[in-house]
């Protein structure tokens, strides 16, 4: 049985009206840093784990996260283990 | 030595993104006056001259659409103003939040501030545990440098963004537990958002990292580190395994209610397993001010060592690492904490207690490692914050829970 807490306070829900997701957004600053400390990272990788990617080309989050996974999953692999995803705000089904 | 520090085996640092205090926690001042919030009648001039007084009219998303300027310069124009003279007097955040392009109108945007009801999560651990009137960014500039400092204790005489390779015989806490016989470990979200410490640790020491999926199970098996560094999901990403994931760091113009949520998810996670509960210290912290006002001006510090030049601060002037950043919320959490403990900052100067990012590396060394020599005076000089544990743990039902 789920433990009762006395003292609950609320997390406000991240309604659907204001739908920020928006992973066309262009990449902040920080990100553009990470984007280029990851790069100068990847130099250290053998020459076929390389990502052969124009960094100069990447514009949005999206573009940025599919990046930064390739380098991260050469430099930091998980070992194979699937750990459940957990998920942070709202996470909602594609389509 | 109290109870509290006697049954404490776990630190773990939340470090979240550009946010001023003042911005997040400054309207507490209102219902509670010892916090070193918000009157209402502070203001910064704006391009046309006109005051412009802070308002709680801060939203989650959508207002900052221009990044607030946090590199060095920019934080150099908001502590000062602009004055010749170079007295601080913190009246250039408009001024500099015009020059990104915002207009005179979008300017104002970053006198606004939150009201507490609107952050729930945040006010809540601020008003329920032990909130700092005095933690200051380690450096007025931007993000990679101030983390460095949460790292190192340093961040060898960088002041930007860029990239650097350590030379120095200081090592990162990460490095220093492990080299011991202690177990540390940062965790970063997801492989899509990865960490930001990349080059010097994730390059060169992998096994020191984990994501946050792994934090999760390491806390439900009995496996946590005895200090551990988490980080946000830095973008918006589709999940690995489909959905969508919000950004939760806080950046502008990030969603800050999605990182409201992840807050209290880090919080939960600990606080829903009573063993981890009562040996656990969590500080949520923010790396810098973002650009975002706050009112006190940022204390002098002691020098690290190092110098930039005035080539690398573009203020023309060297930076001899003398003076802190611009202050930022930080919360202690733990049920050894009395409800509603505010730890003076600059405004008591009588028992002020300055605290920075170098008090991060400062406070695991001397709970975990006692003596340890190589590291700056910076580090060896910072405040450290496990005192303020004490001998009484509050009652399960004294302690809140977040419905998520």
């Amino acid at each position: 049985m789920k433990k009762q807490y006395a003292r609950v306070v609320d997390v406000l829900e991240i309604t659907e009206e204001e739908n920020s997701y928006n992973h066309h957004r262009p990449i902040s600053g920080l990100v553009l840093h990470q984007l280029r400390h990851l790069h100068a990272a990847e130099q250290s990788l053998p020459l076929k784990d390389r990502t052969k990617t124009n960094i100069n080309q990447i514009h949005t989050e999206l573009e940025a996260s599919k990046y930064i996974q390739k380098v991260t999953k050469k430099l930091h692999p998980l070992g194979g283990k699937k750990k459940k995803a957990v998920k942070a705000g709202r996470k909602k089904a594609r389509g | 030595m109290s109870a509290g520090l006697d049954n404490l085996k776990h630190i773990v640092v939340l470090m979240m993104e550009n946010r001023s205090f003042d911005h997040m926690l400054g309207g507490l001042n209102g219902k509670y006056p010892q916090i070193n919030g918000l009157t209402g009648s502070e203001s910064n001039p704006d391009a046309s001259g006109t005051t412009i007084k802070v308002q709680p009219n801060a939203t989650y998303q959508g207002q900052l659409d221009h990044d607030p300027d946090h590199h060095f310069p920019g934080v150099d124009l908001q502590i000062f103003g602009g004055d010749p003279g170079r007295v601080a007097n913190m009246q250039g955040f408009i001024k500099s939040y015009a020059t990104q392009g915002t207009g005179v109108q979008g300017s104002h945007a970053i006198m606004n501030y939150f009201p507490p009801d609107k952050l729930p999560v945040l006010t809540t651990l601020a008003t329920e545990y032990a909130v700092f009137n005095g933690w200051f960014s380690s450096i007025p500039g931007p993000t990679i440098c101030n983390r460095a400092f949460a790292h190192y204790g340093t961040s060898f005489g960088n002041v930007d963004m860029n990239l650097f390779y350590i030379t120095d015989p200081i090592l990162s806490i990460y490095e220093r537990m492990v080299n011991a016989g202690h177990t540390a470990k940062i965790y970063y979200y997801d492989q899509q958002s990865s960490t930001m410490e990349i080059v010097n640790l994730l390059n060169n020491q992998p096994k020191l990292f984990g994501t946050f999926a792994q934090f999760v199970g390491d806390c439900k098996s009995g496996n946590l580190p005895e200090y551990s560094f988490i980080e946000p999901n830095y973008t918006d990403h589709p999940g690995s395994g489909g959905g969508q994931i919000l950004a939760s760091d806080q950046h502008p113009d990030h969603n800050v209610k999605a990182g409201e949520r992840f807050i209290a998810m880090v919080y939960n996670t600990i606080r829903t397993i009573p063993e981890l509960w009562e040996s656990t210290a969590l500080l949520v912290v923010y790396d810098e001010h973002g650009g975002l006002y706050d009112h006190v001006v940022p204390p002098a510090c002691t020098p690290d060592g190092y110098v930039a030049s005035a080539a690398s601060t573009g203020t023309g002037m060297p930076f001899q690492f003398d003076r802190l950043g611009i202050r930022v919320p930080a919360i202690l959490i733990s049920p050894y904490i009395a409800k509603g403990t505010v730890v003076p900052g600059p405004e008591a100067p009588a028992n002020q207690r300055v605290f920075e990012h170098a008090s991060i590396p400062a406070t695991v060394t001397e709970h975990f490692l006692k003596k340890y020599d190589k590291r700056t005076d910076r580090e060896k000089g910072a405040q450290t914050f496990l005192d303020l544990l004490g001998d009484t743990l509050r009652p399960d039902d004294d302690c809140v829970y977040f419905n998520i």
